[in-house]
């Protein structure tokens, strides 16, 4: 499925979080949204789940739009991971993945093999099926991330979203769960923070800055060291993977003389 | 955590399924359970005070009144006295105490979920304060204050007014934050407070009985015709709920991630809130504030079946009912011929079972241990 996001911009309490977003993703696809912290990555993503209405602009899944199609249609073409998950009241493991199957049932309805067969697929496919009977206010930040995951998956949609979906992993499971994202068959949009990470999984990046859409194609495209120093105002230099041959890129502070330590270093080692 | 190997198919099959069919075991039995509890209670409640019947009397009385044309009715073996005595009288209290633990405790459990917080009951919209207001005055002024509502009447629109005021001012930019829905109840309930404490210190000796009597909560006035108005709220409750199981447990996680899963979040909160404020100023109205039931009963259920909604909301509705039938059923006995405000024993007998429950394992389970 088509995910387009048509000229949007969304304005909260009177400022302007996103101005003229326009970035299209094409069937199966995976796109990695970057940018600092309050860029309007998860705003935008918001637009997509019906979550903030945009200002003007319109959100296109294939060709309908999702304001004007009903919440529970847009939720059976489109998962999210969210980046909080409330835990006053514990549900199982099992039970939070079935939520995923709400918009596909109604009322006081037994869950269907079909349903419980995707839900025990998931929690297997991010190795947490031996955890299925726990509540998951018992589990560490990490295990629930992969819960978190395991309901995104077990609802079976076309357009998968995920939100800062590595918060809280270790590196083993950031690098699993990417490899997750890129085997699937689905449209992916996830907002993340590590470039490098992005980098190497995403078919293709956007780069917001202050709600605007700075940079977008492939990774190689978009992440250049030029627009990465602008955006997030850090020193950088690509080096080459000596396995792969892959760009990768490295951070330091801004205005550091390329090549020598700078005097900030030396005060710490002083 | 491990990353196990993925076990063989065949292992993994047998762990969902006796997973799957433990669960739902569990919760069977515990509403087949409670399901026998409660017309045991009610024929036992018929067979208990002054007037003298047997159990099986008690229980012949219910039917013949039930099933037309029953031989016993008509021969003698009853009398007239033991017939009004259990009809009239004991059986009426006795569902309504069924009634107002089933209502209390489902609403408990909706107001648990819109205000996302396990201190929620259904008093936190100030609806019992709110219903104490308006059955004070009639009390201490009498109808006329009120324009000319009979008690009942007045204490129920005390509860919408105060739960439409809680609401209104819990409301902003349209959007019913679970917060200021908290936080307006406790303030406009301590002003309502205040003000039934106010009449309740300068009305006459004679009437502070009847308001504490309302205040703590009492089924020992109930009449089949009482019954009608909340048991009408319940079953509208109970229909609405039905539809919503899933949509509520979706709440349960948050705002954001029930949005994500197709929920109208602040829809639902306002249709749950609604029925929550029907169903509980329906029953404070006929019964008075009887505590605890509203708070504790949802967290039982959950503790025994887990806080998934469809299996939780049926548990919570019996175990209720049944709580709330024992403790009108001991409120009669133990200190016979005077009788314990129904309200008293809830706490008694409620607080030391459910302290216990609470510190077994199987309540850290249920997250109690945060």
């Amino acid at each position: 499925m088509r995910v387009r996001f048509d000229h949007v911009s969304v304005t909260l309490g009177g400022r302007d979080v996103l101005r003229d977003v326009d970035v299209e993703i094409r069937p199966g696809r995976f796109l990695g949204l970057v940018g600092p912290n309050g860029s309007g990555k998860s705003t935008l993503l918001r637009t997509l789940y019906r979550a903030v209405a945009p200002s003007s602009g319109r959100v296109l899944l294939d060709e309908r739009d999702v304001w004007r199609t009903g919440r529970r249609e847009v939720a059976r073409s489109v998962a999210v991971m969210t980046q909080e998950t409330s835990t006053e009241f514990d549900l199982t493991v099992l039970d939070a993945v079935l939520l995923a199957r709400v918009p596909f049932q109604r009322g006081f309805g037994r869950d269907t093999d079909a349903d419980l067969d995707l839900a025990w697929t998931a929690l297997e496919r991010v190795g947490a099926a031996d955890v299925a009977d726990r509540p998951i206010g018992r589990l560490s930040g990490g295990q629930r991330q992969r819960v978190m995951l395991a309901r995104a998956l077990a609802a079976d949609t076309p357009v998968l979203v995920l939100d800062e979906p590595t918060n809280h992993l270790d590196i083993a499971f950031q690098l699993e769960l990417m490899r997750i994202a890129t085997d699937l068959d689905r449209t992916i949009i996830a907002a993340l923070h590590d470039l490098n990470l992005a980098a190497t999984h995403c078919d293709d990046i956007a780069v917001l800055d202050g709600g605007r859409l700075v940079a977008a194609g492939t990774p190689a495209e978009a992440l250049t060291p030029q627009v990465v120093e602008d955006v997030f105002r850090v020193a950088v230099d690509r080096l080459t993977h000596p396995r792969t041959g892959r760009p990768v890129l490295v951070f330091d502070h801004p205005g550091r003389e390329p090549g020598g330590p700078t005097e900030h270093r030396d005060e710490i080692h002083a | 955590m491990v990353v196990r190997p993925r076990s063989p198919a065949s292992s993994v099959d047998r762990d969902r399924r006796s997973f799957t069919r433990r669960s739902r075991l569990t919760q069977r039995l515990t509403v087949a359970v409670l399901g026998l509890a409660i017309p045991v209670l009610v024929v036992v409640s018929g067979s208990v005070g002054t007037v003298e019947v047997g159990v099986a009397d008690a229980a012949r009385i219910v039917i013949g009144h039930l099933a037309p044309n029953v031989p016993w009715m008509s021969d003698g073996s009853l009398t007239v006295l033991q017939d009004q005595a259990v009809w009239q009288f004991r059986l009426p209290r006795a569902l309504l105490a069924g009634l107002a633990g089933a209502g209390l405790a489902l609403a408990g459990a909706i107001m648990q979920v819109i205000v996302r917080n396990p201190l929620a009951e259904p008093y936190l919209l100030g609806v019992s304060s709110g219903a104490g207001v308006g059955a004070v005055l009639v009390i201490t002024l009498g109808s006329a204050a009120v324009g000319g509502l009979p008690l009942g009447a007045a204490a129920f629109a005390g509860a919408l007014v105060a739960g439409a005021c809680v609401a209104l001012t819990a409301r902003h930019r349209s959007v019913l934050s679970p917060t200021r829905m908290i936080l307006s109840g406790v303030a406009l309930g301590s002003l309502f407070s205040a003000v039934t404490s106010y009449l309740t210190l300068t009305t006459e000796a004679q009437n502070v009985f009847s308001v504490l009597f309302f205040l703590l909560g009492s089924v020992s006035a109930a009449s089949m015709g009482s019954l009608a108005v909340p048991a009408v709220a319940f079953a509208v409750a109970c229909a609405v709920v039905g539809f919503r199981t899933r949509a509520m447990n979706a709440l349960l996680t948050g705002d954001e991630s029930a949005t994500a899963l197709g929920v109208d979040v602040n829809r639902q909160r306002g249709v749950l809130l609604v029925t929550a404020a029907l169903l509980t100023g329906s029953i404070v109205s006929v019964s008075g504030g009887i505590g605890f039931v509203g708070l504790v009963i949802p967290h039982v259920a959950r503790i025994l079946v887990g806080a998934d909604h469809r299996r939780m909301l049926p548990v919570a509705v019996l175990g209720g009912a049944a709580f709330l039938m024992l403790a009108d059923l001991l409120s009669r006995t133990v200190a016979a011929p005077a009788e314990v405000p129904i309200g008293i024993l809830t706490a008694v007998v409620g607080a030391p079972f459910f302290l216990w429950l609470m510190r077994r394992d199987t309540a850290a389970q249920a997250g109690l241990d945060r």
